[in-house]
């Protein structure tokens, strides 16, 4: 039996010590971690610093794609006076993105890409369980589970977020991360370990084959890497520097990160190879639907900022991120029509040019994943069209 | 159920607030077996039918051999229910890995032999569970103990949450008593044990739960990330090599043991004592020590219930070597269906025989004054150590190629810094981490006390304590999900 006097002091020294760890947690949260950490911080005001006219791509990792250091050189090409960066965050959702608003506009951008998925405006909650069950996360149990509908109740009804994947534990990590990263020198070992794990990229470049480390430095030097070059941690989704595809050649990092200074991507080396793999992505990668609540959250973000842009002169461009049809035409029509229905209202509203390609490509191989585009050279296709995207909006 | 989950958590304050407020003490028993069941099913779905295998043969097999007079059907039940056990565990756990081998062997010899791989999914704590029941049916086959009493009784035992996925291996003999007490001043009236939550016992519990939290999820989960940078490279130079076992012997030892801390508290505001799991294993001064304070369940199991009746060392020499290699290789074997495993549990084998000849061979040594001093000690921790350090290469790397030449490199010294120095900067807060570590670990060896002094700490420094650990785990969480030994 439970001696309520005897243990009533540690059951209360118990909760005290949760509820101090917890308010000191949620301070930290929501007053803390949010807004851009201190490498994005002075990245930004590196920038602020700077002259010329800079066009900025924001969005998630559907943004993460494209190759900045290839718009870059195609509008050098057409005589468009402008410097391109690509701020795109992993799992960024607009929400996440109001947060580092004013560095961005402290930086004067003059124009801004912001591209929108599905994702945006999607939900997380009870109801996913059935679709995932459905969808084959759990669909090896024989008997029912009651492991998704607690571990939905606890992380998102209970405590609002996924303690493993809250994207605000992640924020908050990248926080705690940033105070010890300070630039180093891509060293030469650096340099062997990306060789070493890169086998697409063999596959893909012959001049870069096994064995023949001494051609790849030749070759990586040949276009801009150099051993005192500088290695910006690339924060806070990766470890691993870009290697980013040109139309010939790879940009090379210290190329790559000053154009990509946020985002990295270490494993778009392929493209889905057949409809088995792309539904083994699916497994965890399908759209859940949206909910009144993220829908509105994430409309109203984006809303403020682009009234924001544009109250401080910076040109706001939407376009929606493609999709493989693997993704896209699992989603239902309804969903598709509240996904336009909402930037075509931005449209009308703040007189936005909008540009839809999440259906533009489905039926092509340039996915490595049903929702984002390799940086093969068959991806470049996505690169060429938000650069004539760009060319249009710059000379309009 | 991770123990290191919100579920977790909430799974247990429901459970110890129902358990305190249930006042029939057999509903009290039905209750805590049935959420042992709960938190198994919760992990492991319809794989719940062999643990409930395991318990019914068991059960009624000990019955039968207690109630055999007959030395040959105690001896055929005993086969059946070793059987049945092992049966079910080699085929959960070393079904694909012997058709593998198999397969090598059969192409080697041009045999073309291709049998298909049955991908079974391993049931998580089998290994545990299948280790509970043989070691409980071979102690009544023994007659060191009597047959449970109850199918419920061993059902619980077998199953009770806190240690059923990963251990501590119980003992039947030490937890089942701990079910009962006595009704009057005979040890023969027994009836089942009102569980109550002291408060003693809560915040003794609480103390060892939250310090296994910060072993597991601060310690472990923070150092894992500098072990797989490490690990994912081919070793350039020794130092980086032994920084991956160093940084490797961390982790596993503040993953497993927390996991075991866990486990121990969550029993002990039960009401229930599980013996220590570890005891300061990096301080042993040879390799026979260490075994007495790592996974120290393991060990004395294996050496019960393997290595003595082999003959233990009765018998000659070479018989006593080959025995321990023996037992050390199984040992290797149970921790995965793996060689590096394997070759694991040979180097500690080699290790124990190499060191037993030894001291066989110069007896005085021991008794000399280089040995007796500190020095001597200190001296005889370094080079344990360094051989315990080298084994956990071959156990984390799976790839033999690969680990071959991790040990190669922690063996044979070619000091280059450049690589190291890169990853000690990249991860300096697993490095700082584990020096940390290491010292708490010191501080504790050197003061055997200093638990209890937790334990009796004012009620306001305590939550101060337990405040820091919360805050630690909350903050720096590593978000390395698994236990290391959910996988055995």
């Amino acid at each position: 039996m439970f001696k309520i006097h005897e243990n009533q002091n540690i059951v209360i020294a118990l909760s005290v010590a949760f509820l101090i760890a917890f308010c000191l947690f949620y301070i930290v949260l929501n007053y803390l971690s949010h807004g851009a950490n201190i490498y994005e911080k002075n990245f930004y005001s590196e920038l602020a610093q700077s002259s010329g006219d800079k066009i900025f791509l924001i969005g998630s990792s559907y943004v993460g794609q494209l190759n900045a250091s290839y718009i870059q050189k195609t509008l050098d090409e057409n005589h468009e006076n402008y410097l391109v960066y690509n701020l795109a965050n992993r799992a960024d959702k607009p929400i996440d993105r109001i947060w580092s608003i004013d560095d961005i506009i402290s930086a004067k951008p003059k124009f801004v890409f912001y591209g929108i998925g599905f994702r945006d405006f999607e939900t997380y909650d009870s109801s996913d369980v059935v679709n995932e069950m459905s969808h084959g996360k759990y669909s090896d149990e024989l008997l029912p589970s009651p492991k998704p509908v607690l571990e939905n109740f606890f992380n998102y009804k209970l405590l609002g977020f996924g303690m493993n994947e809250s994207p605000r534990l992640l924020v908050l990590s990248s926080l705690e991360q940033s105070f010890n990263k300070e630039p180093f020198p891509v060293s030469e070992q650096i340099l062997y370990n990306i060789w070493k794990q890169r086998a697409d990229l063999q596959k893909e470049f012959p001049e870069v084959k096994e064995g023949n480390y001494e051609n790849l430095k030749r070759w990586a030097m040949d276009t801009g890497w150099n051993e005192n070059a500088q290695l910006y941690p690339l924060t806070p989704h990766g470890k691993s520097p870009i290697w980013a595809q040109n139309n010939n050649s790879i940009v090379s990092i210290s190329q790559s990160e000053s154009h990509s200074p946020f985002y990295v991507y270490s494993g778009a080396m392929w493209t889905l190879e057949n409809e088995t793999s792309a539904k083994n992505w699916m497994s965890t990668g399908y759209f859940k639907g949206f909910s009144v609540q993220s829908e509105q959250e994430n409309t109203d973000a984006l809303e403020n900022m682009i009234s924001k842009f544009q109250q401080n002169n910076i040109k706001v461009v939407l376009f929606s991120a493609p999709y493989s049809k693997y993704y896209v035409d699992n989603i239902s029509n309804v969903d598709k029509i509240q996904f336009i229905s909402i930037l075509d209202n931005l449209h009308k509203k703040y007189h936005v040019d909008v540009y839809f390609l999440h259906e533009k490509y489905k039926d092509e191989n340039i996915f490595f994943n049903p929702t984002h585009v390799t940086l093969l050279k068959s991806g470049m296709i996505y690169n060429q069209d938000i650069t004539q995207i760009i060319l249009n909006e710059t000379r309009s | 159920m991770l123990f290191n989950s919100p579920e977790f958590i909430i799974f247990f304050a429901i459970a110890v607030c129902t358990v305190a407020a249930i006042k029939n003490r057999k509903f009290q028993h039905v209750f805590i077996l049935l959420a042992s069941y709960f938190f198994f099913y919760y992990s492991n779905n319809y794989l719940i039918v062999l643990l409930l295998y395991v318990t019914l043969l068991d059960f009624y097999l000990a019955r039968a051999i207690s109630n055999t007079s007959s030395m040959l059907r105690k001896k055929i039940f005993l086969v059946v229910s070793l059987g049945g056990s092992l049966g079910l565990l080699g085929f959960y756990k070393y079904a694909d890995f012997a058709i593998t081998q198999f397969n090598i062997l059969g192409n080697y010899f041009d045999l073309k032999s291709n049998i298909p791989l049955l991908n079974l999914a391993l049931p998580i704590g089998i290994s545990f569970y299948t280790f509970h029941s043989i070691g409980y049916v071979l102690d009544v086959y023994r007659g060191n103990m009597p047959p449970s009493k109850s199918l419920r009784e061993y059902a619980l035992f077998v199953t009770f949450f806190p240690q059923l996925v990963a251990g501590p291996i119980l003992r039947a003999r030490q937890f089942i008593p701990q079910l009962r007490e006595e009704v009057t001043s005979s040890p023969i009236l027994l009836k089942l044990r009102q569980i109550v939550i002291e408060k003693q016992n809560l915040k003794i519990g609480l103390t060892i739960m939250a310090i296994g939290f910060f072993k597991k999820m601060f310690i472990a989960d923070n150092v894992a990330p500098l072990v797989n940078d490490i690990i994912s490279n081919s070793p350039q130079e020794s130092f980086s090599s032994i920084l991956a076992a160093l940084a490797f012997g961390t982790q596993i030892y503040a993953d497993f043991s927390g996991y075991s801390d866990i486990a121990i508290g969550a029993a002990r505001i039960l009401g229930f004592v599980i013996p220590p799991n570890f005891n300061n294993p990096y301080f042993a001064a040879s390799p026979s020590e260490f075994w007495k304070r790592w996974h120290i369940s393991l060990s004395s199991w294996l050496k019960d219930y393997l290595y003595i009746p082999l003959g233990g060392n009765r018998k000659s020499k070479i018989r006593t070597s080959l025995n321990i290699m023996f037992v050390m290789f199984l040992g290797g074997l149970w921790h995965g269906a793996s060689w590096n495993f394997v070759i694991w549990g040979l180097m500690h084998g080699l290790y124990l025989v190499v060191h037993k000849t030894i001291k066989n061979k110069f007896s005085s040594l021991a008794n000399s004054y280089l040995f007796k001093s500190m020095t001597g000690r200190i001296l005889s921790i370094i080079v344990t150590q360094y051989f315990i350090f080298l084994a956990w290469l071959a156990f984390r790397v799976k790839d033999t190629n690969y680990a071959i030449l991790f040990l190669k490199k922690y063996l044979i010294w070619d000091f280059g810094t450049p690589i190291t120095t890169q990853y000690i900067y990249n991860r300096k807060f697993s490095i700082i981490l584990m020096i940390s570590f290491f010292v708490l670990c010191y501080i504790s060896y050197k003061k055997p006390i200093l638990y209890q002094k937790l334990f009796d700490l004012k009620l306001r420094y305590w939550t101060i304590l337990i405040t820091s650990i919360i805050i630690l785990i909350i903050f720096f969480y590593g978000g390395n999900d698994e236990f290391i030994y959910f996988k055995f």
